[in-house]
């Protein structure tokens, strides 16, 4: 249901519903509660009954015989409570487990079956590999592609919609805005890294097993498209920047997606960074990264661009994640420094790619929409990844590996009409917003939990500035 | 109400009033607040099953309850007919 988040990772094997976890979590209250008052009970009974220290009863009205029967039978009832809320309890997570444990089933059934088969491929036919892979990566937006966007920006749309998609693309919209397509990009992602180590010969088995399989593809693309002229990496420096009026520290998941920039709005600013101070350690930092500005496969001077999605899939070192770390480096951010990020979108991609590189003192990430599946954000990083199940973005990311992280997903559209006004809506940014609302008003602990250890990081810090960045690729032909 | 056991009577069932005083709030918020709704996003015979589960636990909680307000009572009217003693 559209309003539905589902919970999974953290460290947990169980996949369920906020609403499942936040009763299960409720239950287990009711049964420490029932079990506290039982002693309450029982030490009622010690200091008037029977067995007190004036020895029995007799002398006492026959009604305070009755009211230690009445006693018994509440001491009955709330072991019955006890008992009832544990079953229940139990029940509930059993029905989580059930639910993660068919999902690993599933996914690994098909991992397995599409990175062998794209390693047979890339064995076979390595040369239809490469001609086919770039389109495989993106397979969710060539399947919009092929239903009438004339480029991949007129597909998502852009920000707050400057651009919203052709009215074909729009009015089949359904088509990848679907959880079963999405997940068969996540597949077809798994089988594009499986497919370029067949290329090289790597058994399927072997190809399919090897960690780093879709980056190593998405490395084999780029040097495709260079031969092309496309997707060329370039170096980056600043334009410009500004000041951001922000007096507070964020507060919930909401609150922090909508500090990260857009391009519509932000005078084309792609990062801000906010710089807190606090008595008892070095200064702290929250960055924000923004999503994709410029959706086109040839480098333009816009560093969010489809090179950096694909170099961000590759490894470190896109124009987007060498922005960040420029501009980090312009406020002030030393190694020792900590940070926490926030991203949507490609900027999602970006931040756990910043983390992932172990270069800066991360202490947490919070990425939505962004392909993150195969970034390995360290185990000791705090981080909670949100992903529509009907938008293809994060699928290209392959199949999520961040089991540590906390992962909440929202199937947008599932049972109800989707809007005509997007080609991909469930990517667009005012549904994440509308899921992290949800996140904020979430009841289960997990979810709870993720955003109090983020809103932690700033607890007693005081905000000294807050700035947003603009930067810009440098081509060859540029002037210095 | 001279009796020596008489006045430490009278002091346990004041103090076990005053305590099933509390238990019976405590029953109450728990009523309250750590029983789940029915279920609004499952569906058939799980949904039943849960609604079904929740619904034996409110129940007992009201037993609970009703045993709780019953000794709360009775104890009253223990401690009623001692003080009268006299």
């Amino acid at each position: 249901m559209p309003d539905d988040l589902i919970i999974s990772g953290g460290g947990s094997t169980a996949v369920a519903t906020d609403e499942l976890y936040a009763n299960a979590q409720m239950l287990a209250r009711l049964a420490r509660e029932s079990a506290a008052m039982r002693s309450q009970v029982a030490a009622i009974d010690a200091a008037v009954g029977p067995g007190s220290w004036h020895g029995s009863l007799a002398g006492a009205p026959a009604s305070a015989a009755l009211a230690e029967r009445d006693l018994d039978d509440l001491a009955q009832a709330l072991d019955r409570v006890h008992l009832q809320a544990q079953l229940l309890q139990y029940s509930l997570v059993t029905v989580a487990e059930g639910y993660g444990l068919a999902e690993r089933l599933a996914d690994a059934l098909v991992t397995g079956i599409a990175s062998s088969a794209g390693s047979l491929v890339g064995r076979l036919l390595p040369g239809l590999l490469v001609s086919t892979a770039g389109g495989a990566i993106v397979l969710g937006t060539a399947a919009a592609l092929v239903i009438g966007g004339r480029n991949l920006g007129e597909l998502v749309g852009r920000d707050r919609g400057v651009s919203r998609g052709s009215s074909f693309a729009r009015n089949n919209n359904g088509i990848v805005t679907n959880a079963a397509t999405v997940s068969l990009i996540r597949a077809a992602a798994t089988a594009v890294g499986g497919g370029a180590l067949g290329a090289l010969g790597l058994p399927p088995g072997l190809a399919s097993a090897a960690p780093g399989a879709l980056p190593f593809a998405a490395r084999t693309i780029m040097a495709a498209g260079s031969r092309l002229g496309l997707l060329d990496e370039t170096s980056v420096r600043l334009h410009s920047s500004h000041g951001v009026q922000a007096v507070a520290p964020p507060s919930g998941y909401a609150e922090r997606l909508a500090r990260v920039p857009g391009h519509s709005w932000s005078g084309g600013a792609q990062v801000v960074i906010e710089r807190y101070s606090s008595a008892s350690g070095p200064d702290r930092f929250e960055v924000y990264v923004s999503g994709t500005a410029d959706f086109s496969p040839a480098a333009g001077p816009e560093p969010w661009d489809m090179t950096s999605n694909l170099a961000n899939t590759a490894g470190p070192g896109s124009g987007s994640y060498d922005s960040v770390v420029e501009a980090m480096r312009l406020a002030g951010v030393e190694k020792d420094s900590p940070v926490q990020f926030t991203g949507y979108s490609q900027g999602g991609g970006t931040v756990a790619r910043l983390a992932a590189s172990g270069e800066f003192n991360t202490q947490g990430v919070l990425a939505f929409g962004g392909p993150t599946g195969q970034v390995p954000i360290p185990a000791s990083v705090p981080a909670v990844l949100v992903e529509h199940m009907d938008d293809p973005v994060p699928a290209l990311g392959g199949m999520q590996a961040n089991h540590h992280a906390l992962v909440v997903e929202r199937d947008v559209f599932g049972g109800r009409d989707i809007p005509n006004q997007y080609a991909v809506p469930s990517h667009h940014r005012e549904y994440y917003v509308q899921t992290a609302e949800l996140m904020d008003e979430a009841r289960s602990d997990q979810v709870r939990d993720g955003i109090e250890q983020l809103d932690r990081f700033t607890d007693g810090a005081t905000l000294r500035s807050s700035r947003a960045y603009r930067f810009e690729r440098v081509s060859e032909t540029s002037t210095p | 109400m001279g009796r020596p056991e008489d006045l430490a009577l009278v002091a346990a069932l004041e103090t076990q009033q005053r305590q099933l005083a509390l238990l019976l709030a405590r029953l109450h918020r728990a009523r309250r607040e750590l029983v789940p709704d029915p279920a609004s996003q499952w569906r058939g015979p799980a949904r039943r099953a849960h609604d079904a589960a929740v619904d034996t636990l409110a129940k007992t909680i009201d037993v609970a309850v009703t045993a709780a307000q019953s000794a709360r009572e009775r104890t009253g009217v223990a401690l009623a007919q001692v003080r009268s003693r006299a």
